[in-house]
């Protein structure tokens, strides 16, 4: 089931009366009920192995808080790693392995593996695993304690709101709200149905529109001009942007009309000056995870600047594929962690060139930049294989034909432009202005807003059954 | 001993309930039930207002679709045909006849939106000639059928067509008014709002990349159908039955394109055995890489050398 079909709308209309209806204990069971109902609906072989895992789950933390011997803890917080690392890489990377494998041997012109398994990716799985392995290690760290109540580490681990595409979430956050009986009021439900709006018009209105321009683009990259091709590019970023920015957003909602509150996952990343902060406002759920839990570990910015570059470019290579079994995504996020390497290898001489530089040109061209590279290595994170990857940048670096007027679509160009000029002029209000706060304290802003959106949703909406792109990885 | 417990019931004193309604809550559940009693009617009399305001907007630009239904579309000739369509480059052909033109082609349009744009037409004008590129049916594509929906208002038959292929859409008609107008062809009638239409030409040469090496399929084949054949007739009857001489035409293509397509033979036979009209072949009229924008399309210089063999063939000949 996807938030952007018939089906949820009919789901989440029967469930949030009877949510409230229910008290205590069994509004949690209520909730794990229909988060497993939510699940199943797309593939209900997968229940077993979610139920499995979050049973195995459960009772390591629970034996890993009782142990008091310290390398008994510590293999036992290996063995949940391991048991995560294991489901997420036997479903998501057992044909990247082979496939890899065989490209290796086939250099050597030896024999190649013959893969028989035709494996189905469990939706929503890398976020179920990260989550998983953050709740173990928080317990062996003693961070928190381990938690006793079954139903609700069930919800923590599977609720139908964050499932698919995230935010991760930590458990020191989510689970003393599932603790409490969050009671109804006009003020969450409200401030939650204008974020799901939000989250649909980002999702319905522009990267709906863009994905269809973006999907020529990519398909085709021979066939159209250098400037046809860059459009693409840029859109694409908007695309991916509004695309998982709608689905947090409408995640958000919901869970704002039960009651509970979800961290941000992104906080207008293309207005960021540099690429440490574009991090930091990007998928802020997993770039935190990743610094948390793989960054700092490998040592963070300690023992030298070598070994910082290093352990960045590591965790950069593995978010990436932490993306999707292929390597363009390593190659994007090692990109990404050339850009970071790089951005702190000229600090000083960018530092030098801020006070010399108006700060009103200075901080539009770093921001510039930052998009500009950001969407360049977007190129690989689109791309099925290399080929199509560097056939697109090889369209792109000709630079035939920038002329306007030749483009065709030009009415579908010119839409788009126009969505996205208005979504940045949004972004950049919304930054010095809190939506939320806005909607609950002006009813005029209030009707204006929930009028506008439904009614540019209507003017402006793709209606098609496609899918949030995040759902793959 | 009754009296007693009467006077002592009247001196209990019954406590009070006092529940402390804050005045800043009343005000505050006040405002929101305002909220919610403008919210509801505003939504939907917005939505009624600013798509009347669209449907104006739709009506008075110069698009052909909108010229077809706001009273301003007669002329001697008609033409119909899908993207190749636009290669009957209206201006040059008023320039060669000295005749008035209304060219309703467009990008991949189906045999059904053409039958009911030309139904629609002789309903409401005379028209002397009908040129039909009879490519319009090789290729149907639902969604450009329902981008025609800024018009259902004006024409019956084109709101049946959208029923039937996408019930949805109709009933998304319906419930919003904008939602009409969520639609390519609106932003085409709003680029055409006090501008005539004379650009709709391609102005670019087929890449020579494209000529050295293409990346089409060994063989392609024209599915011939019967609805499609059935959309020819029904276009050609409508025209006769107007006392309108009929034209069916086939435009270029280039050679890498036409040399793959096995059975169009088949296909202009089958469109003669089905409506009776002979088609005028000019599939291989030219060659000439500077002619064609893409293996399909003639560019604007194409279509001048076109529109000049279709002048000097006697097609723009009227009864």
């Amino acid at each position: 089931m996807i938030f952007n079909s018939i089906h949820f709308l009919e789901f989440i209309l029967i469930f949030i009366p009877l949510y409230y209806f229910f008290k205590g204990k069994l509004r949690l069971w209520f909730t794990l009920a229909a988060s497993y109902f939510f699940y199943g609906y797309w593939d209900y072989n997968f229940l077993a192995l979610v139920l499995a895992s979050t049973v195995f789950e459960y009772n390591l933390a629970l034996y890993i808080e009782k142990t008091e011997d310290e390398k008994k803890r510590k293999r036992l917080l290996i063995t949940s790693i391991v048991f995560n690392l294991v489901i997420l890489g036997f479903f998501k990377y057992f044909n990247f392995f082979i496939d890899s494998t065989n490209s290796v041997l086939g250099l050597f012109g030896t024999g190649t593996i013959h893969n028989t398994l035709h494996i189905i990716l469990p939706i929503g799985i890398s976020f179920y695993t990260f989550q998983a392995i953050s709740y173990t290690t928080d317990v062996y760290k003693r961070k928190i304690k381990a938690e006793t109540d079954f139903a609700a580490f069930s919800v923590y681990s599977i609720f139908f709101a964050k499932l698919t595409a995230g935010p991760i979430l930590r458990a020191h956050d989510f689970l003393p709200q599932l603790k409490t009986d969050q009671k109804f009021t006009w003020d969450n439900f409200e401030t939650g149905l204008a974020r799901v709006l939000l989250g649909f018009a980002k999702k319905i209105i522009i990267a709906d529109s863009l994905g269809s321009f973006v999907g020529t683009a990519f398909a085709f990259p021979d066939k159209y001009s250098s400037l046809y091709l860059i459009i693409g590019i840029i859109f694409y970023s908007f695309q991916i942007y509004c695309d998982f920015s709608g689905y947090s957003d409408i995640a958000i909602g919901i869970a704002r009309i039960l009651g509970y509150r979800f961290p941000e996952n992104f906080n207008f990343p293309y207005l960021a000056k540099n690429f440490s902060e574009f991090w930091s406002r990007w998928h802020m759920s997993l770039s935190s995870w990743l610094r948390e839990y793989l960054y700092i570990p490998l040592g963070g910015n300690r023992n030298g600047k070598f070994n910082a570059y290093r352990n960045l470019m590591i965790t950069m290579l593995l978010g990436g594929l932490w993306h999707g079994a292929n390597w363009t995504f390593v190659v994007w996020g090692g990109l990404n962690g050339v850009y970071l390497v790089v951005q702190r290898l000229i600090l000083p001489y960018t530092e030098r060139m801020g006070k010399i530089v108006p700060r009103q040109l200075f901080i539009p061209s770093a921001m510039i930049i930052v998009f500009l590279l950001t969407c360049f290595s977007r190129i690989f994170f689109r791309s099925n294989d290399f080929d199509s990857a560097f056939e697109m940048i090889k369209g792109v670096f000709a630079f035939n034909d920038m002329s306007f007027g030749h483009l065709p679509n030009k009415f579908v160009i010119i839409k788009n432009l126009g969505l996205v000029s208005i979504l940045m002029i949004l972004e950049y209000v919304h930054q010095s202005n809190d939506f939320e706060a806005l909607v609950l304290k002006s009813p005029a802003f209030k009707i204006i807003t929930f009028s506008a959106i439904l009614w540019m949703i209507a003017l402006f909406g793709t209606f098609s059954d496609s899918q949030f792109i995040y759902i793959q990885f | 001993m009754k009296e007693s417990v009467i006077e002592n019931i009247s001196e209990v004193k019954v406590p009070s309930i006092e529940v402390e309604i804050q005045p800043e809550v009343v005000k505050k559940e006040k405002s929101r039930l305002w909220v919610y009693l403008v919210l509801i009617p505003l939504i939907f009399l917005g939505d009624r207002g600013i798509g009347a305001f669209l449907e104006y907007l739709t009506m008075s630009s110069n698009i052909r679709y909108s010229k077809l239904y706001n009273g301003k579309g007669e002329a001697d000739i008609v033409i119909l045909g899908n993207s190749r369509g636009n290669g009957y480059y209206e201006p040059e052909i008023r320039r060669i006849t000295g005749k008035t033109t209304l060219n309703l082609s467009y990008n991949a349009l189906p045999g059904d939106v053409g039958q009911v744009l030309i139904e629609d037409y002789f309903e409401r004008y005379k028209a002397k000639l009908l040129i039909v590129d009879v490519s319009l049916v090789m290729k149907t594509e639902d969604p450009v059928i329902t981008s025609f929906r800024p018009y259902i208002s004006e024409s019956e038959k084109m709101s049946a067509l959208i029923h039937k292929v996408s019930p949805a859409t109709a009933r998304g008609c319906q419930i919003s008014k904008l939602y009409q107008y969520n639609s390519e062809l609106f932003h085409r009638a709003l680029y055409y709002l006090g501008k005539q239409e004379g650009d709709w030409i391609l102005d670019k040469q087929i890449k020579d990349e494209l000529l050295i090496h293409d990346n089409l399929a060994d063989s392609l084949n024209v599915v011939i159908t019967k609805k499609g054949l059935d959309n020819l007739k029904a276009i050609a009857d409508a025209a006769k039955k107007h006392n309108a001489k009929v034209e069916f035409v086939i435009a270029p293509y280039h050679s890498i394109w036409l040399n793959k397509i096995y059975n169009i033979k088949d296909f202009l036979a089958a469109v003669k055995n089905h409506t009776g009209v002979e088609v005028r072949d000019y599939c291989r009229f030219t060659n000439d890489k500077t002619c064609y924008s893409d293996y399909l399309h003639l560019n604007k210089k194409g279509s001048l050398l076109y529109m000049k063999q279709l002048q000097d063939d006697g097609v723009f000949a009227l009864k």
